[in-house]
């Protein structure tokens, strides 16, 4: 059953050469009780496109297509359109049946407000509760999130939790209204491996035992290989290639997804070398910001003139890699900086990327 | 500078070693103080390289800004080459200081925005030449980390962060140095790039001859590039040796924690394996055993 379809969702922003799309076209159908992860790299779109879900971009930022979010119970009316959804009909979705979390949990939680404040706050004002129910509430899920000691954590700051249990409180905030849709935006990049480990189960327990529908936007092939039941791939706001877990990782069928996929250490993709070498080289360097945008007809690399496709495989041992793409489509294009007067010397010391620094007068005092 | 000492001197392989670090201790001061590194030794052979992998917190950040002096060492000793690396904080080095270099995690603040890539990548050169090594120019270095030779113009908002590591490992090779400390250079990267700047770094170590630390929390990488391996958890190795050994055959109950919450992007939807809160306390455990490993016949 569909918790929340996204339609042809295409997201444009007003810049000084026109309207430019950042995301064009993204159909992905989140089933309920699964968890749908959607990978790329950074400023593939994947962000933007949770974003939308919530309403959340700024302003300048055009939205057309669809995001439906089905009522919880199917016998109870229409599906809600969020895509120019007003602000009242939002003010009842965000946080209450769509929940998210963020990256870095330092960030998302309020450093002045205790614990106990930022969950029950939240309860109190979307389920009405009064002070004591919303305790009890707050206790409860901390002990569902694992948090040990969940009374003496209500008293206590963000601060003083380490970061994997300060995510767990933040999962803990998300799921206080018991939402249908959980965004999760790269929710263990900032953690440790073995943290990283404890968070993941959490989610699969949830979302197994709840019914909890997940957007888990991640850049980590490993961590999606885990927890996703769905894989969207997206590069320059466009799907590359979607369907079920183990399909996309044993037999992905864009070259993307497969270049994506060989680039991990311990890679278990056999490649004929040649295309991955090109891919490869496609895949190792996306172009920066100002440039991706242009970037959606993602040209054959081997047409380029610095392109390599000279079908060397990946080897480690080898100087000469596979990934000397290094004009990127319309950087001979960008305007010189002339502004920036180049002046040696001028700015050297601490923000130099190395240590050393030649020798010169300062030498006298190295000694200290 | 120093004499050598017999450790300094001191070989496993029969090559006189390039970094010889014994026995550093890091402490912070606070309340409690904190020893951030507790007696850490290692030593690296020209064209060697050496990954220090653990969680953060677990001072192997510390341990790499004491080894090239921008962190006061509060015990222990560090040779480059046999000279002393005296500590200097963020102070200019002398000329017999620049043979060690160190690459940052986030190539957006370790290099200048408002000079160009060129200019930056001479300062290396120019350091190099001071040393009395070979000079070289900077559209080769930029050339051998896979750059195009006229990128040296442009500053480095027009790149990548890929791209603008790439910058930063050209800047640090220019100088020439016998021994690289890279602190997390691949972790600010995208997932498709990390592999292929590490085998970069890697490649290019070993083909000027330097030894090269290099500090990650990413295993799988790690096992790609290092011939060594030191897990650090709480300020100390737990265990170390040869790469393909410590990880087929981990004996320390932290590296096997660490080993096992790896998520392998197999497609077979298999959770990580999360550490219980009382393992933890087997991981200050200390196993002889585990440090030094050989490898397995």
């Amino acid at each position: 059953m569909n918790s929340l379809t996204i339609e042809n969702l295409t997201i444009s922003v007003a810049t000084s050469s026109g309207q430019r799309e950042i995301v064009s076209g993204i159909d992905i159908t989140l089933e309920r009780g699964r968890i749908h992860g959607l990978a790329g790299e950074s400023g593939s779109g994947k962000t933007m496109t949770a974003l939308a879900v919530l309403n959340l971009l700024p302003e300048r930022a055009q939205l057309t297509g669809s995001i439906r979010l089905a009522p919880r119970d199917t016998t109870l009316g229409d599906p809600t359109e969020i895509v120019g959804a007003s602000k009242r009909v939002m003010g009842a979705i965000r946080g209450r049946r769509i929940a998210m979390v963020f990256q870095d949990p330092s960030t998302s939680l309020h450093p002045q407000l205790s614990i106990g404040q930022q969950l029950t706050d939240h309860v109190r004002h979307h389920l009405g509760l009064n002070k004591r129910d919303a305790t009890a509430r707050a206790v409860e899920l901390l002990t569902r999130v694992r948090v040990p000691n969940p009374e003496g954590a209500l008293k206590r700051y963000p601060h003083q939790f380490s970061g994997g249990q300060r995510q767990r409180i933040a999962i803990a905030v998300a799921l206080a209204c018991d939402p249908e849709v959980l965004l999760a935006d790269e929710p263990t990049t900032a953690l440790d491996v073995t943290v990283q480990a404890g968070v993941l189960q959490l989610l699969r327990e949830l979302v197994d035992e709840t019914n909890l529908t997940v957007l888990l936007v991640t850049h980590d092939l490993g961590v999606m290989s885990a927890v996703a039941d769905e894989v969207t791939i997206m590069k320059a706001g466009r799907i590359v290639e979607s369907g079920p877990r183990q399909r996309i990782f044993t037999a992905p069928e864009h070259e993307y997804t497969r270049a994506l996929l060989a680039a991990l250490p311990g890679s278990t993709v056999e490649e004929d070398a040649d295309t991955l070498a090109q891919q490869l080289a496609a895949a190792a360097e996306l172009p920066d910001d100002a440039e991706r945008l242009d970037d959606t007809d993602f040209p054959d690399r081997s047409e380029l003139p610095d392109a390599p496709g000279d079908g060397t495989p990946p080897s480690l041992s080898d100087a000469d890699l596979p990934i000397g793409s290094s004009v990127l489509p319309g950087q001979a294009d960008l305007p010189d900086v002339a502004g920036f007067p180049s002046r040696p010397g001028s700015h050297r010391a601490e923000s130099s990327a190395t240590l050393d620094i030649s020798d010169g007068p300062d030498e006298e005092r190295t000694h200290v | 500078m120093s004499d050598v000492t017999p450790a300094a001197a001191g070989t496993l392989s029969g090559v006189r070693d390039v970094l010889t670090a014994v026995d550093v201790t890091v402490d912070y001061r606070g309340h409690p103080p904190v020893r951030a590194v507790d007696g850490v030794s290692v030593s690296i052979a020209p064209g060697e390289v050496v990954a220090l992998v653990g969680e953060s917190g677990c001072g192997k950040s510390s341990f790499a800004r004491a080894v090239v002096g921008i962190e006061k060492r509060s015990g222990g000793t560090v040779h480059l080459d046999g000279a002393d690396v005296p500590f200097l904080g963020l102070r200019r080095r002398g000329v017999q200081s620049t043979g060690i270099q160190m690459v940052f995690q986030d190539p957006n603040s370790s290099l200048n925005p408002r000079r160009r890539v060129a200019d930056q990548i001479n300062d290396g050169i120019r350091t190099a030449v001071a040393r009395g090594d070979a000079s070289s120019s900077a559209a080769d270095w930029l050339e051998r980390v896979g750059l195009a030779a006229d990128a040296g113009r442009r500053y480095p908002h027009e790149f990548s962060g890929g791209q603008k590591q790439r910058i930063a490992i050209a800047r640090a090779l220019a100088a020439r140095p016998h021994m690289l400390v890279a602190d997390e250079p691949i972790s600010a990267l995208d997932a498709s790039t990390q592999t292929a700047v590490a085998a970069l770094m890697r490649s290019l170590s070993l083909e000027a001859g330097a030894g090269m630390l290099f500090i990650s929390h990413d295993l799988s990488v790690v096992r790609r590039i290092a011939d060594r391996t030191l897990v650090m958890y709480q300020g100390r190795i737990v265990e170390s040796g040869h790469t393909e050994t410590v990880w087929q055959n981990p004996i320390h109950p932290y590296t096997q924690a660490l080993l096992a919450a790896i998520p392998i992007p197999d497609g077979a939807g298999r959770l990580p394996l999360a550490p219980l809160e009382e393992h933890r306390a087997a991981w200050t455990q200390v196993i002889p055993e585990a440090i030094d490993r050989e490898l397995a016949a």
